[in-house]
């Protein structure tokens, strides 16, 4: 087991290496355009041009640059010159909010997901399957943004059961999740699609496994075989999956999701330098997120090993 | 002395996307207590979803059952879904083929013998754990107490089909139901594993039902046989019945196709002509009648499951041929066998629609 | 087949059987065709546009007044609220803040999300099956460098990742070589999206490459002297295809809709062009007076992806060589 754990981190660290490099490289190494004004901004002046290239090292080789920019983001001394503000400090404060809201999404689909996969992959083939699995596929395929417009205007506009907007922290805990009741939806839906999916599709592999029917040739009672074989079995790659999608969304539908519920978190910080084309900012939140991914992936892969102990005895995956 | 376990009339059917499929057609036979009942046939001749029924195992959506599977005053065929779970793994359990499939991969191997301890009979856990390690000791498996705590996939395939032996008989039951136990070992294994059922079932009375396509398996261990084909039962008796005085051409064929040690090696192997019916479209009257030898005008209606001897009532047979000409015809080239097949033997497919 | 004869079993190719499945899986096709439905409609804008609209894109009527059901009414209001959907040739869907059509502006809209989508897909697919293909059969080092390089890929959350390149690119564009790219191409997101879903498709690719080549009929290819390029060509390729089949469908779900969120924030399709992202981006400010600005493109997003994804998933379902027993759905 420590072996496999050292293995893992080992692997880790290498990731989280390069990937630094590669962001390093997509913001200030693409041909074609100075990444001086890149990094200064669509509103840059000379001055702040000047400054980057200090900081940056721009006339030095690429290395120097490299650590440079590294040493910027690390030192927390990474600034963005457009807003004039500190990146580091502006995440710090924007993090509670992206953390409330992604956490709480993931249990919401992480449950949901589950009941909906479970109670239709116990009646596959029936009708209550199949309409388990329109409504998972709509889910799917409808943009998380569209879903949040939906629900603002129905829940929102029209009756007024939600605040529109908005975040209250968590000294006021109704306050709280009454803000982030519809944001939760509307990030869990397509991840209960999803999840609801595979789920679904693993309990009706795992019900015709051999040693399912060895646990109903025991005798065991249809809930044991279904908690204790089916869902044990088929909850290992939700496990992984889970890891893998909170990193997936802290990167990818949060950003939408605040900027449409206006949630002042990471991601509506990122939408805004977007718009502006303010570089520095989205290059720490690019690393950042690529680094959420790796240590989740870590994470998961090593409670994958604890369920199951395949994985542990065997080298490669 | 009433029967420990009594099949009347099995008939078993699956809906398939392409048809109906009649994969167990009108089977009877009884199962006395501590005798080993073999059941014999190859792939498809319905032989392991007899096993499965006896148990509701083969329950669905697309299959249909008629018929009664008597165990003591319990229609097993028509019991609830609860009844059912008290009599598995209880009164009546069952090991299977694959021991690498058919245990939990993620669950220790001790553990698993304690669930179905516990599920039938309310002991503590260390009860129930110091029983099972008793039980693994009692199969042969050495260190049993550490070995409790090992996984499935740290057991060579012997070693864990006699976990599974363990774990079938770990609440004393009635019945074993072993379908193809040795089929995944090697020889020696088998043979060990046979031995390890036999003396089982003489130390505590089970009664058995070994499911096969091992002739070898069934001289070795079996008391009555019954021989399978194409869903139907063709020949049942005792085991001297079957080996010495087997009534229907199938039989022939299994006995003969059997490759002999003490004679002069033939030119090629015999074989049975031909291949096994599909279920979606059998042939009307005797199913074997297409590939058999001796087929007449008779064959084209469904032969009756009979005794055709007076003298041996429990040995029964499914063939039109009368008593004498089926003696007479069942030996070729001195041995019992079907007559070798003619140039040509389209053994499979043919390309035609 | 005759009843009673021996059974003889008839040639029937994987393919025809996958056929005959997804022929009766009625809401596959009912999906497959409601998409097809969206694609053709969205190809008929320039028709719609000269004919029944009687506009372009981007023409603006801000001043106009319309004609309905005897009523004068402006296309845009006094106070800047456009028109609503009119349910006539002009203006259908209603207007815009700078008085443009709608519908038409949804089709011509559609016509650049689906493209992108589609050309999006097929950069994925090729480059996923070449490196699946490649780091599958050959194993070792090249399995190291590919497997290395995509895990690299696939750590970024793909919307963050095309947003970045997105960004970086959007000022100044991008030239490789012979390649130029303006920072206004539409070929821009296409190329982000379809690299970056490269990843996850390729490592079930590539997981499915090695299995196939352990399988006798690789065996036998080798012994009968075929080389490398011909054994993952002829041998292994064929057998990728459904998989590559249904993951076609997928990715173009996944592609429509990583474009759109790329436009709405303002990393992917660049004005003047226009997708049903930028639609949305434009439409939502509006939302409480004009709730259809978004909601057309919406639901035309939506009903594309829902038909590429169910349909998808009937392919799937037919070309699963372990069909469910029993009725099919």
């Amino acid at each position: 087991m420590a072996r496999f754990l050292a293995r893992r981190l080992a692997s880790s660290v290498l990731v989280l290496f390069t990937v630094s490099v590669l962001t390093f490289l997509i913001f200030e190494v693409i041909p074609n355009g100075n990444p001086a004004l890149r990094l200064a901004g669509r509103t840059a002046t000379s001055a702040n041009i000047a400054a980057v290239e200090k900081a940056y090292g721009f006339n030095k080789p690429i290395y120097i640059q490299y650590l440079r920019t590294m040493g910027q983001i690390f030192t927390g001394k990474i600034v963005s010159y457009a807003q004039n503000l500190n990146v580091l400090s502006q995440l710090k404060q924007d993090l509670p909010v992206t953390a409330s809201l992604v956490l709480g999404a993931a249990v919401l689909w992480t449950l949901l997901g589950i009941l909906f996969g479970l109670v239709a992959g116990l009646n596959a083939g029936g009708k209550i399957d199949t309409g388990i699995t329109v409504l998972n596929f709509v889910g799917i395929s409808a943009p998380s943004f569209v879903i949040g417009y939906v629900l603002i205007y129905f829940l929102s506009f029209k009756f007024h059961v939600f605040p529109s907007s908005g975040y209250v922290g968590l000294s006021d805990p109704l306050g709280w999740a009454d803000h982030l009741v519809m944001p939760w939806f509307s990030l869990a839906i397509l991840y209960t699609g999803i999840y609801a999916q595979v789920l679904r599709a693993s309990v009706v592999d795992t019900l015709g496994e051999d040693f399912v029917r060895t646990a109903r040739a025991k005798g065991l009672s249809r809930r044991r075989v279904v908690i204790h074989h089916v869902l044990r079995t088929s909850l290992t790659q939700i496990v992984s999956l889970c890891g893998l999608d909170i990193a997936a969304v802290l990167g990818g539908s949060a950003i939408i999701i605040e900027v449409v519920f206006n949630l002042p978190g990471i991601g509506n910080y990122a939408a805004q330098s977007i718009g502006a084309l303010d570089v520095p900012p989205v290059l720490v939140i690019t690393m950042f997120g690529a680094f959420a991914v790796v240590v989740f992936s870590t994470i998961a892969d090593v409670i994958y090993a604890v369920l199951d102990p395949r994985v542990r005895a065997g080298s490669s995956l | 002395m009433t029967a420990l376990l009594e099949v009347e009339d099995l008939d078993v059917s699956f809906r398939t996307e392409e048809g109906v499929v009649r994969a167990v057609d009108h089977v009877s036979f009884s199962l006395q207590r501590g005798e080993l009942l073999g059941i014999v046939g190859e792939s498809g001749s319905g032989k392991s979803v007899t096993a499965l029924s006896l148990m509701g195992l083969s329950r669905g959506p697309n299959a249909s059952f008629s018929g009664r599977v008597m165990f003591g005053d319990l229609d097993l065929l028509t019991a609830a879904e609860r009844q059912l779970e008290r009599v598995r793994g209880r009164r009546i359990a069952m090991i299977f083929q694959d021991p690498m499939t058919a245990l939990n991969p993620v669950h220790r191997v001790g553990d698993q013998i304690v669930e179905q301890i516990r599920e039938h009979e309310g002991v503590s856990r260390r009860r129930a754990l110091d029983r099972a390690v008793e039980l693994l000791d009692r199969v042969g498996i050495p260190r049993a107490r550490d070995r409790a705590r090992a996984y499935p996939h740290e057991f060579s395939g012997g070693m864990r089909q006699r976990v599974m032996i363990a774990m079938a008989l770990s609440c004393s039951p009635e019945i074993l139901i072993a379908d193809e136990p040795t089929t995944a070992l090697d020889v020696t294994t088998q043979a060990q594993i046979l031995a390890e059922i036999d003396k089982l079932r003489r130390d505590s009375g089970v009664g058995v039902i070994l499911i096969t396509h091992d002739l070898g398996v069934i001289a070795d261990v079996a008391d009555r046989v019954v021989v399978m084909y194409a869903g139907r039962v063709v020949e049942q008796g005792s085991l001297a019945d079957i080996f010495y005085d087997p009534r229907h051409p199938y039989t022939w064929g299994l006995l003969g196709s059997v490759p002999r040690l003490d004679r002069a090696r033939p030119a090629r192997l015999p074989t049975i002509p031909g291949s096994p019916p599909s279920l979606l479209h059998p042939p009307a009257g005797c199913h074997f009648a297409p590939r058999c030898a001796w087929r007449f005008e008779a064959c084209s209606g469904v032969p009756e499951l009979s005794a055709d001897d007076p003298e041996h009532t429990e040995h029964l047979g499914r063939c039109w041929l009368p008593l004498g000409l089926a003696r007479a015809r069942r030996v070729v080239d001195g041995s019992i066998g079907l007559p070798v097949a003619a140039a040509g033997d389209r053994a499979g497919t043919s390309s035609t629609a | 087949m005759v009843a009673g004869e021996p059974y003889t079993a008839t040639s029937v190719t994987p393919y025809r059987l996958a056929l005959r499945r997804l022929r009766h899986n009625y809401t596959a096709l009912f999906f497959g065709f409601l998409f097809v439905l969206v694609v053709v409609i969205c190809l008929l804008a320039p028709e719609y546009a000269r004919y029944i609209a009687h506009t372009g894109p981007n023409d603006q009527h801000i001043t106009d007044v319309l004609n309905i059901n005897g009523k004068q009414v402006d296309v845009v209001s006094l106070t800047g609220v456009p028109i609503g959907p009119t349910w006539h040739s002009r203006f259908f869907l209603g207007a815009d803040s700078f008085g443009r059509d709608l519908a038409v502006r949804l089709l011509y809209g559609g016509r650049t999300s689906l493209a992108i989508g589609a050309m999006a897909t097929a950069v994925t697919l090729c480059l996923a099956t070449v490196l699946g293909l490649a780091s599958g059969y050959y194993r070792g080092w090249v399995d190291g460098v590919i497997s290395r390089i995509l895990d690299i890929v696939w750590a970024y959350p793909a919307l963050l990742l095309a947003i970045a390149i997105g960004v970086s690119l959007a000022t100044g564009g991008i030239s490789i070589g012979p390649i130029v790219l303006n920072s206004g191409s539409i070929f821009i997101p296409t190329f982000i999206i379809g690299i970056v879903y490269v990843p996850y498709v390729a490592r079930p690719i590539r997981a499915e490459v090695l299995a196939l080549r352990e399988r006798e009929f690789v065996e036998a290819a080798r012994a009968l002297g075929f080389s490398n390029l011909k054994i993952m060509a002829t041998e292994i390729l064929p057998n990728l295809s459904s998989t590559i089949v249904v993951f076609a469908a997928l990715q173009l779900a996944h592609s429509i809709i990583l474009e759109a969120a790329l436009s709405y924030l303002g990393a992917g399709v660049q004005p003047p062009a226009s997708s049903w992202g930028t639609l949305l981006a434009s439409g939502t400010p509006l939302f409480t007076v004009a709730p259809y600005l978004t909601l057309a493109p919406a639901t035309l997003l939506v009903a594309a992806c829902l038909g590429i994804n169910i349909f998808g998933d009937g392919l799937r379902q037919a070309l699963d060589p372990r069909g469910r027993v029993g009725v099919a759905r």
